[in-house]
């Protein structure tokens, strides 16, 4: 990979970074609230992203310069992965990127997400050959998109799930339920 | 905004809009497609730790998930411009540095020791998952799900479920 192309991606992470900072998303406390439906912000954030960047790649891609990179639908180890993730992150209150800005901001909790995710990677790393026949090569459909499984353009999906995600993002309120205001704000807790 | 800039002190309240932070990701994730692949983050955890392991047992970068992955490469440079991003916001808008989440502190207590013994556990099982998915909330949520790929939304509705599921146990079902 040329220098130049490196440099990029190096100020493509510190604008990701800085946004996840600003934005509060490397908050252990708007995660947390936001699996617990409380606090939206966090899920309205991830829907206009995706909103804007299903728009944006396909866009580029009808162009012919997008450069896609389609992860493979191997049922098992995408489902089991999806439902060990989730419980991680509930428990970790970070995910991979958002612990490493975390780690970055001197959140203290993050460092050892982070530490304990080396780990946890490794590990998969270390046990890939034993896995690999077992979870990732039965069922796996290779890079499917839902667009051709439908069989509609990915320029029709793209728009039609940007509208709805932004519809939803609009639509739905920064928080659910009284207990939430109450734990996302210091100066009620000091009132309590 | 003033309030808004007032929360700064608290170092896990926002400072600019979830709309604001959505649509920038969203155009740098396609600023990134354009350049050279998708952003992605857990997949560096491995790369790491690959690099980790080979100098101690040399032998295991020909393990395949490792083979020929362990230089330098975008998602490492995106991983690294995520921590200097971070902590450039965090110095501009002096956050302040935290210990124990409130959340946490609130329903748990605020015995750093458990709480960091957690978080490493979380860790743990949050980048097995990833790496057997393939992915992580950046690199096949967000990403994944822009590129219409199946495997993106399996991921995300598994994601959800268990998460939801999980932290509900942990904050919500039993009175602590």
């Amino acid at each position: 990979m040329d220098i130049k192309t490196l440099l990029w991606g190096l100020l493509i992470g510190i604008a990701f970074g800085a946004t996840l900072s600003l934005s509060g998303a490397a908050s252990h406390r708007m995660i947390v609230n936001a699996l617990r439906l409380k606090d939206l912000r966090l899920l309205k954030i991830i829907m206009t992203a995706i909103a804007v960047g299903t728009l944006g790649v396909t866009l580029l891609d009808a162009a012919g310069m997008a450069h896609l990179k389609i992860k493979p639908a191997y049922l098992l180890g995408v489902a089991l992965g999806g439902a060990l993730f989730g419980i991680g992150f509930a428990l970790a209150g970070y995910c991979p990127g958002t612990c490493v800005v975390a780690t970055a901001e001197r959140k203290k909790d993050a460092f050892f997400v982070l530490l304990g995710g080396l780990l946890g990677a490794t590990t998969f790393g270390l046990l890939y050959p034993v896995l690999e026949p077992v979870l990732i090569e039965p069922f796996n459909f290779g890079e499917v998109r839902v667009p051709n499984l439908l069989g509609i353009s990915p320029l029709t999906m793209a728009v039609v799930l940007s509208a709805l995600l932004l519809a939803l993002a609009w639509l739905l309120p920064d928080r659910v339920g009284e207990q939430a205001s109450a734990v996302s704000s210091p100066e009620a807790k000091k009132a309590a | 905004m003033k309030p808004t800039m007032w929360k700064a002190h608290d170092p896990e309240e926002p400072i600019i809009p979830w709309w604001l932070a959505g649509a920038v990701i969203g155009l740098l994730l396609t600023l990134a497609v354009a350049i050279s692949a998708p952003i992605g983050m857990s997949s560096e955890f491995a790369q790491m730790g690959g690099r980790l392991v080979s100098l101690i047992v040399p032998e295991a970068a020909k393990n395949p998930y490792w083979q020929g992955k362990l230089g330098v490469g975008w998602v490492t440079m995106i991983a690294l411009g995520a921590f200097i991003g971070g902590a450039l916001a965090a110095l501009l808008t002096r956050k302040p540095s935290l210990e124990v989440p409130s959340l946490w502190a609130q329903r748990f207590g605020t015995n750093r020791l458990k709480r960091y013994f957690v978080a490493f556990v979380g860790g743990f099982i949050m980048l097995f998952g990833a790496r057997l998915a393939d992915g992580c909330t950046s690199g096949h949520m967000i990403s994944g799900i822009s590129q219409l790929a199946l495997s993106s939304f399996i991921f995300a509705v598994t994601i959800f479920l268990t998460g939801v599921l999980m932290a509900k146990a942990l904050y919500d079902w039993r009175r602590a």
